[in-house]
């Protein structure tokens, strides 16, 4: 029963987080997760009408022009991927 | 290897010497007689001297142990020669006492059984086998005995008879096992034990078959490889991995399967199937075995690819039988098999293999080729193979191609269901034509595919099927017999497919033939007719006249006889045609016609009619019927009823239904059914009264809808003398009975009243009868809930210790209506005393008696106000004993979870205990503290406890390093619980901290518990996140990374 248990429950639980994206593991380095969170961001700001409008006002842009550059700077938001060091 | 080492002639003489004088001296002759069966080929007697006897048992132990002695021969004769060299011949041969002069085999024993022609593998079960030579060696002290001669009278036949008599045998004796473990569980399991499960080259199996030796005799034992070609390597190498697969426990299995998978090519196609095919054949192949091979197959098959070409047709001889065998599985690994082949070998291919069986003169093979085609359309695609079916179907070569071309679109109708809708025109159009064959069964055949095509396509594509109406309506004037028989088939499955206004005209056009054949003798002509008649009746554009004046009056005259009742399939097909022709003609049309019939002398006629009745009522309600036919069928029922010998639901079920349709009109006859009942409750006959009883369940309701409360009050009382019942099955009935009278009354006028009827049930509660224990405890449960008050409180409190047992229940129904029931007596007498009886069975031994327990407490805070449990639960965890420190904690996650958000009153009282559970050494206190922890939070959620599950949160927080599985879950939940109550900003700052920790191990369990919280409030984590603009990677020239998050911070 508790290999059984150990073999299907918490592995599942990894591969039910592995399908989503923005889910992370133990290699998991700090520039993808930064990425990960710059999207988040950019992603809530375009969800929520009320702070594309604030950020429309403090930049002096049209909502439009937020939503948009917002959707633009999805594509890495961090800038390339830092090379490897070894 | 000389085995043989005859002794010199003196010897032997003086050894039947000595044997001579033992036998005069010998009174008894069974010892002499076994010593005499021990040896039967006379020549190879010998004698022993000292040492040698011992070598000898030595090699003779060389080889694996020897399952089959030739004790357990009949001499080698004729039947020597038929054999071949690797059956059994040799294996008779294993000790040197058999041996003849110069033919000592050079290869050591195998075990096979069930090869020879000379005796039946289940008399060589472990349990009446003979002794083995190796045995005797083992038994008998090396000096001072011979193996002599047979006496000349000695018969070897006779040992084929005794073999059959187990009392003829002596006790095996005892040696010990010097084998591995794998080996005493294979015989453990009752596996022959003496097969090795050893093998060189192979490791440990699960278990070893003496079939499998015969197939593995090659690698059974150790040989010099060096001198083996590269494909003799091979060979063995294969049938290794073939073993490890076929006989190995799992983890062995998977890698020889991985092996064998990434070998494929470098094996190839040859080699492999000459070992995996025979293998297959194996007529004791377990179903287990066969997966696993046809797995094999899958594997090698999509490696080889188009390498498999050559093999195809071989292949195929050995999977298509299993496309016809009885058991499902082995079709459905057929036609896996077949799927990958065609996939891997191409149509062409699979077409140009398969093609000559198409008119092979036999019918079986014709038959499976047409069913591996139809495999074939289901892996590639219908429209690839179409015009080669076409082709096939206009064959002018045979017939019996035609008939094997249009038998493959039937079995891809009946593979492929619905699929078949796109290309349903183009099927149809290929063997349209069939219908006006010359051959009559190529007409029959087409037939059938196109009642096959059609109930595939059902509801849809009617217009497919024009180009046939023709023909077939035609034909079934023109046919008699079989032929028509499939006419009439496809005729029944294309109507329903019409518009209304077609249906009615073609079954206008087919009634008359439907009529005709009504009479038929032929069972299967009537099995189908029956079924078009239904598929007509219910078509919509069947108008109820058309039935009640065309089709009834000649169907009712040839199918409601009483023949037709014997058999069962008949029976079936009338009940359900007949209901069907009652949606279109009407209740009182059809019920009219057999009430009467209700009074027949045959009672599986009756038992038929009253299936109809029930079902057409049942449906229809009960409406339609005037007062004379009520009146009638009532009498029928009563009569019926009464009259019935066998004890089946099918009369008990039509009386409820039909009383139950009539409702109050039952009333005039209520006087005389319950009468009925009252009568055959006293009956002698146990069976007889479970069925009055269960009648009277029935009947509870319609009884007071007629307001005869005085009969239900007689019903009650009778009843309730009854309850000494001896017989559990009616006993529980009768409870039954009981309780859904007091249902149906009500406990206030319930006669006995209530106040006699429960004490009574105190002691039945004791029976160990599960129908009587799920009657009485509903019974039970009833009165508590709704007329408590009426019984003395230390009845009630006697009840609760009987409902202790009943937690013990296997039945889940009757541990929840105990628990339950717990719960409505604790409403009435108050918490305390109840929860005292709980509290002190969470010391008993059963784990499941203290859960109950457990979820009883919980029932009671839930009915009662958790501040009348909480408190005692606190009190008595401070017990030392671990049971009920767990069953306390147990009890506290049902609280939680049933109170909800009324457990914000209760989280600080119960801190301090959580406080003590979640830092216990033992881990199950920790994961049940966890789970009230998660139940607590999720209650409280937004209640303002925030302050008391901080304290919590930190508490459960370090147990999620916990490993084992169940705790681990249990914490998890518990965390989960914490980002509800807490919000994920909290969770978060303590996920951080070991995100990018330098040990794996916690980088593992914070990243799962970070993704959890992730997939939980993604969106509300974004203020959350730490800035990390100082990692900014910026040389002082070019901007590399910027890890700001400018857009939040702006600012107005």
């Amino acid at each position: 029963m508790s290999s059984e248990l150990r073999y299907t429950a918490n592995t599942q639980l990894e591969h039910l987080h592995a399908r989503y994206t923005g889910t992370g593991h133990a290699d998991l380095t700090k520039w993808e997760w930064a990425t990960h969170q710059h999207r988040d961001t950019l992603s809530s700001i375009v969800g929520h009408p009320t702070l594309t409008s604030y950020l429309a006002v403090a930049d002096g842009e049209s909502i439009g022009r937020i939503r948009f550059e917002m959707a633009e700077k999805m594509l890495q938001p961090c800038g390339p991927p830092p090379q490897k060091q070894d | 290897m000389d085995l043989d080492k005859t002794p010199p002639r003196e010897d032997i003489e003086a050894a039947e010497k000595l044997i001579m004088e033992a036998q005069e001296m010998a009174n008894g002759t069974t010892g002499r007689k076994r010593k005499a069966r021990w040896d039967v080929e006379g020549e190879d007697t010998k004698p022993v001297n000292g040492g040698e006897w011992s070598k000898d048992a030595i090699e003779a132990e060389a080889p694996p142990k020897k399952r089959r002695s030739r004790w357990d021969e009949t001499p080698a004769t004729a039947d020597e020669k038929a054999l071949t060299t690797t059956s059994a011949a040799p294996v008779a041969r294993t000790s040197r006492w058999d041996q003849t002069g110069s033919s000592a085999p050079a290869a050591p024993m195998m075990q096979i059984i069930g090869i020879g022609p000379t005796f039946q593998p289940t008399e060589m079960d472990k349990h009446n086998r003979y002794l083995t030579d190796s045995e005797l060696d083992l038994l008998l002290p090396p000096t001072g005995y011979a193996i002599v001669s047979p006496p000349p009278g000695y018969a070897p036949a006779s040992a084929r008879k005794f073999m059959s008599a187990p009392m003829s045998m002596g006790p095996t004796g005892f040696h010990i096992q010097e084998e591995s473990d794998a080996a005493a569980v294979a015989a453990a399991a009752g596996l022959a034990p003496e097969l090795p499960t050893e093998i060189p080259g192979v490791g440990t199996l699960a278990f070893m078959k003496p079939e499998d030796a015969t197939y593995f005799s090659k690698i059974l034992k150790e040989e010099d490889e060096s001198g083996l070609t590269v494909e003799e390597l091979k060979e063995r190498k294969i049938m290794r991995l073939l073993l490890k697969i076929k006989n190995g426990t799992p983890p062995v299995r998977k890698s020889a399967l991985r092996q064998i998978t990434d070998k494929a090519r470098e094996f190839g196609a040859g080699p492999l199937f000459d070992k995996i095919l025979p293998l297959l054949m194996e007529r004791t192949l377990e179903d287990q075995e066969r997966h696993l091979l046809v797995k094999v197959i899958d594997r090698v098959l999509y490696k080889l690819d188009d390498l498999v070409r050559p093999y195809v047709h071989k292949i195929l001889v050995v999977i298509e039988p299993l496309l016809i065998d009885e058991d499902y599985y082995a079709r459905v690994e057929g036609r896996e098999i077949i799927s990958n082949l065609s996939k891997a070998a191409g149509l062409a291919h699979m077409i140009s293999t398969m093609r000559p069986d198409i008119d092979h003169a036999d019918e079986y093979v014709r038959n499976t080729t047409a069913r591996a085609f139809s495999v074939v359309a289901s892996a590639l695609g219908i429209p690839s193979l179409l015009p080669f079916l076409k082709a096939v179907c206009r064959s002018k070569k045979s017939w019996q191609a035609r008939h094997t071309g249009i038998r493959i679109v039937q079995q891809i109708a009946i593979m492929m269901g619905c699929a078949v809708l796109p290309h349903l025109r183009n099927l149809v159009d290929a063997i349209a034509h069939g219908l006006q064959d010359d051959q009559q069964k190529v007409r029959t055949m087409t037939a059938l595919a196109i009642a096959a095509l059609a109930e595939a396509a059902a509801p849809y594509g009617i217009e497919s099927f024009d180009d046939v109406l023709k023909p077939l309506w035609l034909g079934i004037r023109q046919h008699r017999g079989k032929g028509l028989a499939a006419f009439l088939k496809a005729i029944g499955f294309i109507i329903p497919l019409m518009d209304p206004d077609f249906a009615n005209y073609y079954t206008k056009e087919v009634t008359v033939i439907l009529i005709r054949e009504f009479q038929t003798s032929d069972e299967e002509m009537k099995k189908i007719v029956l079924k078009v008649v239904k598929q007509c009746a219910a078509t919509e554009g069947v108008t109820p006249g058309y039935i009640k004046k065309d089709i009834l009056p000649d169907f009712f005259k040839s199918f409601w006889v009483r023949r037709m009742a014997l058999d069962r399939r008949n029976y079936k097909q009338v009940v359900e045609t007949t209901v069907e022709l009652a949606q279109k003609a009407g209740v009182s049309e059809i019920v009219g016609r057999i009430v009467n019939d209700l009074k027949d002398d045959s009672e599986p006629y009756r038992k038929m009619v009253m299936e109809t009745i029930q079902n057409v009522i049942q449906t229809l309600g009960a409406s339609d019927i005037d007062e004379r036919l009520e009146e009638r069928l009532l009498d029928g029922i009563i009569y019926s009823f009464q009259e019935q010998t066998t004890e089946d639901q099918v009369m008990l079920d039509g009386f409820g239904v039909v009383v139950n349709a009539l409702g109050i009109r039952v009333k005039p006859y209520l006087m005389q059914i319950v009468s009925v009942v009252l009568f055959r409750l006293g009956n002698k006959s146990a069976k007889v009264r479970q069925q009055a009883a269960d009648l009277t369940t029935r009947l509870a309701v319609v009884i007071k809808q007629c307001g005869e409360i005085g009969l239900l009050n007689k019903l009650g009382v009778v009843l309730f003398e009854q309850l000494g019942e001896e017989y559990p099955d009616t006993l529980g009935s009768i409870i039954a009975a009981e309780g859904a009278i007091a249902n149906v009354v009500g406990m206030t006028e319930m006669q006995p009243p209530v106040k006699d009827l429960l004490p009574r049930m105190t002691p039945i509660l004791r029976n160990r009868h599960e129908k009587v224990q799920e009657a009485s405890i509903n019974l039970i449960g009833r009165i508590a809930d709704r007329g408590a008050e009426h019984v003395p409180a230390r009845e009630w409190m006697r009840i609760c210790f009987e409902l202790l047992d009943l937690l013990k229940a296997h039945k889940k129904a009757i541990r929840r209506a105990a628990v339950n029931s717990f719960g409505y007596i604790a409403k009435t007498l108050g918490p305390q005393d109840v929860l005292s009886v709980l509290l002190t069975n969470l010391r008993v031994q059963e784990r499941q008696s203290r859960v109950c327990s457990t979820v009883a407490i919980a029932i009671v805070a839930e009915t009662c106000g958790p501040f009348t449990c909480i408190p005692a639960i606190l009190t008595e965890y401070r017990t030392a004993e671990l049971n009920v420190r767990t069953g306390c904690l147990k009890a506290l996650t049902f609280v939680f979870e049933y109170v909800g958000p009324q457990s914000a009153y209760y989280a600080d009282s119960v801190v301090t205990m959580l406080e003590d559970a979640l830092t216990d050494r033992d881990h199950v206190h920790r994961q049940t503290a966890s789970v009230i922890v998660k139940h607590l939070a999720l209650g409280v959620a937004g209640l303002g406890c925030e302050d008391s599950m901080l304290h919590l949160m930190n508490l459960v927080w370090p147990n999620c390093f916990e490993t084992s599985p169940h705790v681990i879950g249990a914490v998890m939940d518990a965390i989960e619980a914490m980002r509800v109550c807490l919000g994920p900003s909290i969770l978060l700052n303590y996920t951080l901290q070991g995100l990018f920790h330098p040990s794996r191990k916690v980088r593992e369990v914070y990243w799962r518990i970070y993704n959890a919280l992730y997939l939980g409030a993604a969106d509300s984590m974004v203020p959350f996140y730490p800035d990390l603009g100082e990692l900014n990677d910026y040389d002082g020239k070019v901007v590399k990374n910027v890890y700001d998050r400018y857009p939040l911070q702006m600012w107005i």
